[in-house]
């Protein structure tokens, strides 16, 4: 069998079609109307793709890169090869996920079971830490990563002639939209310093040029947007044309009306 | 304590200034307030205000009771804090009584200019402004509308539906007045189900009974040469990086553009080592990788499948995962299930001592590429292309346009433009489906655009008293 494949025999692959197309047929009923079957279709959708998340943080991470090396390795050095982890490698994530988990815990259990005043206060002081860490570390990344990979090369892009982006035309473009957008966004807090006229004037229509750019923005977002939708429903309705006679159920079903004749 | 009222949909009791319904997510902003009647839109004030005075906050900063459906929460009004003044108004009715049982009179009222308040400092940035004036006229009519039959209907439901606690289709409800009163102040317009079934209809006729262009024009742009030669360039030894940043929900379009490229990888018979930050990422991999794999010999598909390919697997973690791949590549990827020294793991480990000759990343959204461009890119300044959705081109190409990304190929359109640089023979299977994509594209995007302009010219002539239009 090849590699990649499903590594389902044929009689599984194409329960898998049919069940599919049931569900694709299901939850375009809503154009019909919403029903228990369109609900039915959705609840499933959901817990089956939370349900197939859990198995995979499970056998891909948790198993393979926690719990295996932790209760396998030696004490001093977790696994082996050039990727040997020390123990708090391990211990550090391990006891803060608990401690994620606790959390959880405690809020969804607040009111039905009482624990201890001072395990309740502990609980209360340690279980944030993770969560501060994780929002932490979060935050942290994400704004240095949108440093060092945009706002920078996209300001230097932007003073850099050689590059399509630095283009004079382009450039100065870019460069009057992005102000009056910023001044349009920030205009009450400009129109409260008290400029002269002729300067406020200026303002004004800068800002002006910056909501037309918004909108223009929006508005070819909107229709790539339209774009990728559409191909996406015209994709859906092939599938309902050309899965089924493609199936090989037909085939099947030959077979069986051959036989029993 | 809050004021709540009760959602019109499932009975659940939500505060005034909520934009969803927290019992069945219903949006509350597009209720009419001219279909619910003044309680609803004006909750029974507190007694402390009702005489003038604060209410103090509660005591104990315990969560509340669960607040029984269409009421208030009952837990009894804290005294004044000042007794010797003096009561200005009637005892107020009993706290446990629901509020729709009773008409509140003007009275018990929160006064308007709190509640427009209340709505302008807090949906703020949610929602476009409402302007004073129409929420006066809203609040008017509100006041006048009288209790209408439907909401007799509607009463009758919730009781049942509280008798056998389950959920009754709602959708049977005859069309509500609401919006058309809406729609007459300029606002939303009411649902239209028959524009939904037009468009399918009328693609489905178009997909089966249309005369499909023989030839198919592509627009390329820029982007899609640049990611091909790239590719092109790649050697038969070297590794190449992809993150899967797409899973089944987009699939329908994202496998048109990611197919073509994918089998261009396949046939340059460089090593490909597969990740994913998604659940479904690795599966829809695997899926497409065998669909591109039919498309190639048997031998080069068992080379790529048998030596080239490495399956990373789900790298959960985000952003912050991405940055530790680009600094130490070999910890940051996933193994294998059994965590033992495959050979795809030495090929990730070899990663540490020399950085993929190019990365790759599939992505539905814009965001996918951002953050491996944000955190990966500049650490391990390997070349990337982009393989995205029509709906991320916008906000990626001005990456392109800095030379951060070496390719950007996108949407449909994209995706036929390098099929055909791939220069392979389409079988006739695979041109009528090119041909039927786009006879329906064509007609689905005349069709959005006329639908666009029916109706602005519908709301317009709404919103200038022309009557409206309506089929």
């Amino acid at each position: 069998m090849m590699g990649y494949s499903s590594g389902l025999p044929f009689g599984w692959d194409l329960a898998g079609m049919l069940i599919g197309y049931l569900f694709s047929l299901i939850l375009f009923s809503f154009l019909l109307r919403e029903s228990f079957l369109v609900r039915l279709g959705l609840y499933l959708l959901v817990g089956v793709s939370l349900g197939y998340a859990a198995v995979l943080a499970w056998h891909d991470v948790l198993l393979p890169r926690l719990f295996r090396p932790l209760f396998t390795a030696e004490w001093g050095t977790l696994g082996a090869g050039p990727w040997a982890s020390p123990l708090w490698q391990l211990l550090a994530p391990a006891l803060l996920g608990l401690l994620i988990w606790l959390a959880g815990a405690r809020l969804m259990l607040r009111g039905q079971i009482a624990l201890p005043g001072p395990v309740d206060r502990l609980l209360a002081w340690l279980t944030p830490l993770p969560l501060g860490l994780m929002v932490g570390t979060g935050v942290g990344t994400a704004l240095a990563g949108s440093i060092q990979g945009t706002l920078l090369p996209q300001a230097l892009a932007a003073t850099d002639l050689a590059t399509p982006a630095g283009n004079g035309v382009l450039a100065a473009v870019a460069l009057i939209i992005t102000t009056g957008a910023l001044l349009y966004l920030r205009l009450p807090a400009a129109g409260a310093l008290g400029l002269p006229w002729p300067v406020a004037w200026l303002v004004r229509i800068w800002a002006w040029i910056g909501q037309r750019g918004l909108w223009l923005a929006a508005g070819i977002l909107f229709g790539q947007l339209i774009l990728s939708r559409t191909t996406l429903l015209v994709e859906r309705l092939l599938y309902f044309i050309h899965a089924l006679p493609n199936s090989g159920l037909w085939m099947w079903l030959a077979a069986l009306w051959g036989g029993g004749g | 304590m809050s004021s709540t009222f009760g959602c019109p949909h499932c009975g659940h009791s939500n505060a005034v200034e909520a934009a969803f319904c927290g019992g069945c997510g219903t949006n509350l902003q597009e209720i009419d307030a001219a279909l619910l009647p003044a309680d609803d839109l004006f909750p029974v004030k507190k007694k402390g205000a009702e005489s003038g005075e604060s209410t103090p906050p509660p005591a104990d900063p315990a969560p509340p009771a669960e607040p029984t459906a269409l009421t208030e929460p009952t837990a009894p009004e804290a005294p004044p804090a000042d007794p010797a003044v003096p009561k200005a108004s009637p005892p107020p009715p009993a706290p446990d009584a629901p509020d729709r049982a009773k008409p509140a009179p003007d009275a018990d009222r929160v006064p308007l200019p709190m509640l427009l308040s209340r709505f302008q400092q807090e949906w703020r940035g949610a929602v476009p402004p409402l302007p004073e004036e129409a929420l006066q006229d809203l609040a008017k009519r509100a006041v006048q509308q009288p209790p209408s039959p439907e909401r007799m209907d509607d009463e009758e439901r919730r009781r049942l539906r509280n008798l056998i606690n389950e959920d009754i289709p709602l959708l049977d409800l005859p069309q509500r007045p609401a919006n058309t009163q809406s729609a007459a102040q300029g606002g939303e317009l009411p649902r239209q189900p028959w524009i939904g079934w037009l468009v399918v209809v009328s693609l489905l006729a178009v997909l089966l009974l249309g005369d499909a262009p023989a030839t198919v024009t592509v627009h390329a742009w820029p982007g899609v040469e640049e990611a091909h030669t790239a590719i092109n360039q790649l050697s038969p030894e070297s590794v190449a990086l992809i993150n899967w940043a797409y899973d089944p929900a987009t699939a329908g379009e994202m496998d048109l553009v990611a197919l073509p490229v994918m089998e261009h990888l396949i046939r340059s018979q460089s090593r490909l080592v597969v990740i994913s930050q998604l659940p479904g990422g690795p599966a829809t991999a695997r899926r497409l990788m065998a669909r591109a794999g039919q498309q190639i010999s048997p031998q080069e598909r068992a080379a790529f499948f048998d030596s080239n390919l490495v399956e990373g697997g789900f790298l959960p973690g985000g952003a912050s995962v991405l940055a530790l791949l680009g600094q130490d590549p070999a910890t940051g990827l996933p193994v294998d299930a059994q965590g033992s020294q495959t050979d795809g793991r030495l090929a990730i480990t070899r990663l540490e001592q020399a950085p993929p000759a190019l990365t790759l990343v599939f992505a539905a959204q814009a965001e996918g590429v951002q953050r491996w461009l944000e955190q990966v890119q500049p650490l391990n300044r390997t070349p990337v292309i982009a393989v995205v959705s029509g709906a991320a081109d916008p906000a990626l190409r001005p990456y392109l346009e800095s030379g951060q990304l070496a390719g950007l190929v996108s949407g449909y359109s994209g995706g036929l433009a390098y099929e055909q640089r791939n220069a392979r023979n389409l079988s006739r299977a695979e041109e009528r489906l090119h041909q039927q994509r786009s006879a329906a594209r064509n007609w689905l995007l005349w069709l959005v655009i006329l639908l666009a302009l029916l109706g602005n010219l519908a709301a317009h002539s709404t919103e200038r008293g022309w009557g409206g239009w309506r089929p």
